[in-house]
């Protein structure tokens, strides 16, 4: 089967729903310009094809702006570069958790994390959190599958 | 089965519909199979929907209704079509397989009785019309060397049912004393044995 469907199906929405972002991210001192927005959108179609995934409808870096805007740890001087970052654990800890999450429940996860006990090292946050967290879900623990979750559960 | 159907081809699928008509009825499906938690799937995951999608059009095909005095009708119409024919023939099949285990016999050939009376009844908990409807799941281990291996998911396994059903109609013409003496004078452990027993009675009863 030709898989240029596979291209065709990604990255449709991104730039509109990007520039609907910095009217919330602007409280909190970031902005995005048209062509950091562009870079972002360049990043996330080499992220999907990098971590061999398909993305339909609006796409998942909005939903990281805002899920991480609002972080002492960012700031605009690293807010894009930091975005990008973020963009490209989301879709490694995607696959490496086998898709057992949903994507707010990454987010989530991710941002507890980064402003938690990685203190806003994203080298941290993807080497060692997540990593330990990935071979946790795939040893096919079910405490985070959405309603299996407890509450004031500890990773 | 009954009835004559239009042999389905997926290049065909493929010939009347392109890829930007089809992408959006895939992209429902992924949205379906994603329950709108998720916005995005891996490659794989991809193009197992998109097999899906053609999978069912092509069953489409069958009912002759895809081209119209209007043209050929839109691909989510299509795709509606055929994963209802797709859910009806599941629910034939499985009635003639219930038919047919009211007389089924494996003659104490153990590959037979497993594969019909434990594999079988696997099919139909596990197949998956909607997101997987071209996987036939098990692996049929009884031989029958009449299947048609380029047919695929519920189009295999009615094939291979229709085929079980026609092969115990014959056996059915003897006595099971008969049918197990001739196993066993074939192969003294025929129980263990993986071979077709039509065929062993075709070719060496009667002699």
């Amino acid at each position: 089967m030709d898989d240029n469907f596979l291209l065709m199906l990604s990255g449709q929405k991104q730039l509109e729903l990007l520039r609907k972002t910095n009217q919330y991210t602007q409280r909190f001192g970031l902005c995005l310009s048209e062509d950091q927005m562009q870079e972002l959108m360049v990043t996330h179609m080499e992220c999907l094809k990098e971590q061999q995934r398909v993305e339909f409808g609006g796409g998942i870096t909005d939903k990281i702006i805002f899920a991480f805007c609002d972080s002492d740890y960012i700031y605009q001087d690293n807010y894009v570069e930091t975005i990008e970052r973020l963009e490209q654990i989301f879709y490694l800890y995607k696959n490496e958790s086998m898709d057992e999450m949903t994507d707010d429940e990454l987010l989530d996860v991710m941002r507890n994390a980064f402003d938690g006990p990685c203190q806003g090292s994203l080298e941290y946050l993807e080497e060692t959190y997540l990593e330990k967290f990935a071979r946790e879900i795939r040893a096919n623990t079910r405490k985070y599958i959405g309603r299996y979750r407890k509450r004031d559960e500890q990773i | 089965m009954g009835g004559i159907e239009r042999e389905m081809n997926k290049s065909d699928v493929t010939d009347t519909y392109s890829m930007g008509e089809l992408l959006p009825v895939v992209s429902v499906l992924t949205e379906e199979y994603t329950a709108k938690e998720s916005s995005s799937v891996t490659y794989e995951k991809a193009r197992q929907l998109m097999e899906a999608v053609i999978y069912c059009i092509a069953h489409a095909e069958t009912r002759n209704v895809l081209v119209t005095a209007n043209g050929v009708i839109p691909a989510k119409d299509a795709y509606r079509i055929g994963y209802d024919a797709v859910v009806e023939k599941v629910g034939k099949t499985l009635e003639k397989y219930n038919a047919m285990m009211e007389f089924f016999h494996c003659y104490g050939n153990r590959n037979y009785g497993d594969t019909v009376e434990k594999a079988l009844p696997g099919f139909f908990l596990y197949y998956d019309p909607k997101f997987a409807p071209m996987e036939h799941i098990i692996t049929m281990d009884y031989p029958i060397f009449t299947i048609d291996n380029k047919l695929e998911g519920i189009d295999i396994i009615a094939q291979y049912i229709d085929c079980i059903w026609e092969e115990q109609m014959y056996l059915r013409q003897y006595p099971r004393e008969y049918v197990v003496d001739m196993l066993r004078a074939f192969h003294p452990r025929y129980e263990q044995e993986f071979f077709n027993v039509k065929e062993i009675l075709e070719l060496y009863g009667k002699r």
